[in-house]
């Protein structure tokens, strides 16, 4: 059954873009030919895919969709860009319920509701006022409908912590016959957390009562698992409807958690590769018995040593090539996440009236499962941004003579082992006049500075922390840029964003980001009696100095470098741990900060290390100042620290 | 005796199982309209919903799940 269902999930969703596409085609081209035809195919297969599992509303949906075509095929409906537009919501909300049943086995639980709504709305064009198809099954709305009467009960167990179970009882009439007790069964459910019981039909008056034709149907929620709860009721269970309560979280919910993929599905020759790189590393690790043996032997030491050495060596490359492999089987195209954001701008542009051509390229570029994950919340920001802010109204675009459809890009793909994305439209652009204005309000720069500054670089502050271009905070966008939000990320990605603007004329965005988890090559210092490591990209050298060559400067100190006067910050002040007494020679990373560089004094310097960063997850992910840890070779771990962020 | 008229009011005592359902009916039909659940431990379905069909007063203290889960139901508290 599982085969089935996998099958189906791939063939339902390439059913779904085959028809969307056909959709978007006509929607553009009324009389496009083939597409119409290809859109009825379509809908018409996955209908009856969906027939065959439990997925009644969606078959509700997809047979109003049939409908709708048909009747246009006949001709009895004239095929319109609102037939188009309203076919293609119901294929996205298809698709989002195919993205709920992936995860979670099962629709969620306003899916007949919205089945109905969709179906009624798809045959309004057709002039049928009811839809006439099959009614869907009770089984998903009591559920619904137990859960909101009980909600006051039930009130914070249905967020998620606690798995639910419903259960609805309709004993049969001659239950009590076959020794039946419906009250000691319901006394027997083990955490019970709502119960009620009434009256299958209306009560006889008490003379004709017969007390011993069971009228009752029960319906309860329970935290017990499905499995104790049918084994409870195992011997009647055509008289039992049991079911998970399902996750009652809206829809498209982005987040992270939500996002992430259980599975990855993997090609067998990867796997094959892997196989023999463990092949040689088996060879490699046996040589060390034997490099042992030799140091046994009490040779010459430099000929073991170099015996070693090249040991080391033939494992560097074999745990280099390993690495690669693994990060290989984990790279996933950028398909999925790219199909979201097509399905969220055609639902914005709708709703804010825009007219936009969204077009999507690169999208089988593969990046890591973790990179591809994180990406998502950046892209969507940066995709809302440009279909709120940067396409105009077309009364706006009219009046700016340009063409009324807008167009927004969304193109990936990879530069070695790196990925470059570009958002771009022809949109209004970035007013510098606006930037400046609000980079004095909220007193990101000394006014004199900003006046100086040439409008490229203005238009670079939208990045600064705590800025905000929206004079309105849509409910869209929500803050309506937080593109430091989206530098964040994407530098914690180890990757960079640039942004051009011009205004009038649109906006084009670039992140640029490698594709894999690779390995970072970290500094050690030595703060007091604790080590940290410091990406060695960001430090631009180290140096030793004598103390005396330390200056105080007003509160701070400074050093002399080549000519040049360095401010200088001592590290453990900046991480707030203890300073140990200075003695002997300064240490001292220059590094660029954001207006030139400066030293950052440590205790000592340690070894250099290739090692692979782990950003932080959970509540530690937002802290500032590191960028992750690493575990060490004797199991310690070590904070990376985020230079930029500490100097701040 | 499980079931027991006396005074007006009718007394559901220890465990009422599917039997009791008849002479209860009969209480009922005769014009009783309370009920004393003092010292009840359980009561079948069919006694159950005769007390919901006849909704009569409900007096006493049964045991724990019935008072939590069931008593209520009778009371109409929860009907939806």
């Amino acid at each position: 059954m599982d085969d089935l269902f996998e099958q189906f999930m791939i063939e339902g969703r390439e059913l779904i873009s085959k028809a969307t596409d056909d959709l978007v085609a006509l929607e553009k081209d009324l009389l496009a030919p083939g597409r119409f035809d290809g859109a009825f195919r379509a809908v018409h297969t996955l209908k009856g895919s969906v027939a065959i599992f439990d997925l009644a509303p969606m078959g509700v949906a997809l047979h109003a969709a049939e409908d709708l075509l048909e009747t246009v095929r006949s001709a009895a409906t004239p095929m319109s860009v609102a037939v188009a537009q309203r076919l293609l919501g119901c294929l996205d909300q298809c698709d989002r319920w195919m993205d709920v049943v992936e995860e979670s086995g099962h629709l969620p639980l306003d899916a007949p509701s919205e089945a109905m709504r969709i179906a009624t709305g798809l045959l309004a064009l057709t002039g049928v006022r009811e839809p006439a198809t099959a009614p869907i099954p009770s089984n998903q709305t009591w559920i619904a409908n137990l859960l909101e009467r009980q909600s006051s009960r039930l009130g914070d167990m249905r967020d998620g912590t606690r798995a639910l179970v419903a259960v609805r009882y309709t004993p049969r009439p001659d239950c009590f016959f076959a020794g039946d007790d419906p009250i000691s069964l319901v006394g027997a459910v083990p955490e019970l957390f709502a119960l009620e019981i009434r009256a299958r039909d209306d009560w006889p008056p008490l003379e004709e009562f017969d007390p011993y034709r069971c009228n009752l149907l029960i319906e309860l929620v329970s935290g017990a698992s499905e499995a104790d709860l049918r084994q409870l009721f195992r011997f009647i269970p055509d008289q039992v409807e049991i079911a998970a309560v399902g996750s009652l979280r809206p829809n498209d919910a982005p987040g992270p958690l939500a996002e992430s993929q259980r599975t990855i599905r993997v090609d067998a020759q990867q796997i094959d590769r892997l196989l023999d790189l463990v092949g040689e590393l088996v060879v490699t690790k046996n040589g060390f018995a034997q490099l042992a043996a030799l140091a046994e032997t009490g040779r010459d030491p430099k000929m073991i040593a170099a015996a070693i050495r090249a040991a080391q060596g033939a494992t560097d490359r074999l745990v280099g090539d390993m690495h690669r492999a693994v990060m290989n089987v984990r790279m996933v195209p950028l398909e999925r996440q790219f199909r979201r954001l097509t399905r969220m701008v055609r639902e914005l542009a709708q709703r804010l009236d825009r007219n936009i051509s969204f077009t999507v390229e690169g999208e089988e570029t593969r990046v890591d499962k973790a990179v591809a994950d994180a990406l998502f919340e950046p892209l969507l920001h940066l995709v809302r941004n440009a279909v709120d802010h940067g396409i105009e109204p077309p009364e706006a675009r009219a009046a700016a003579g340009k063409p009324p459809q807008g167009h927004l890009s969304l193109a990936a793909r990879s530069l070695g082992d790196q990925i470059l994305i570009e958002i771009c439209d022809d949109g209004a652009g970035i007013d510098p006049a606006r930037v400046r204005a609000i980079a004095a309000k909220r007193e990101i720069l000394p006014a004199d500075r900003l006046e100086e500054m040439e409008d490229e670089a203005a238009v670079q502050l939208i990045f600064a922390a705590g800025f905000t271009t929206a004079s309105a905070i849509t409910d869209v966008s929500g803050r309506g840029v937080g593109m430091d939000a989206v530098k964040t990320t994407i530098e914690r990605l180890g990757g960079r964003v640039s942004l051009s603007s011009k205004k009038g004329s649109g906006t084009a965005v670039s992140l640029r980001l490698p594709a894999t988890a690779a390995l970072t090559t970290v500094l050690i210092v030595r703060v007091g009696e604790e080590r940290f490591a410091i990406p060695l990209e960001t430090v631009v050298e180290s140096v030793r100095i004598p103390r005396s060559a330390i200056l105080p400067v007003g509160l701070g100190q400074a050093f002399v470098l080549r000519d040049r006067t360095l401010p200088m910050l001592e590290l453990s002040a900046l991480l707030g741990t203890s300073a140990t007494i200075a003695t002997g020679d300064a240490r001292i990373l220059v590094v660029d900060g954001g207006q030139g560089r400066l030293g950052i004094a440590v205790d000592d310097f340690s070894e250099r290390l290739d090692v692979m960063l782990r950003p932080m997850t959970g509540l530690l992910a937002h802290v500032p100042g590191v960028s992750g840890t690493t575990l060490l070779g004797d199991g310690s771990v070590l904070l990376i620290l985020n230079l930029g962020e500490i100097v701040g | 005796m499980t079931v027991a008229a006396d005074n007006g009011t009718v007394f559901l005592t220890g465990c009422c199982g599917a039997e009791d359902a008849e002479p209860l009916l009969k209480h009922f039909q005769a014009g009783l309209k309370r009920v004393d659940l003092g010292g009840c431990d359980h009561i079948h379905g069919a006694v159950l919903q005769l007390l919901m069909a006849a909704r009569p007063a409900i007096t006493g203290e049964p045991s724990e799940f019935l008072s939590s889960w069931v008593i209520p139901l009778i009371s109409g508290l929860n009907s939806p």
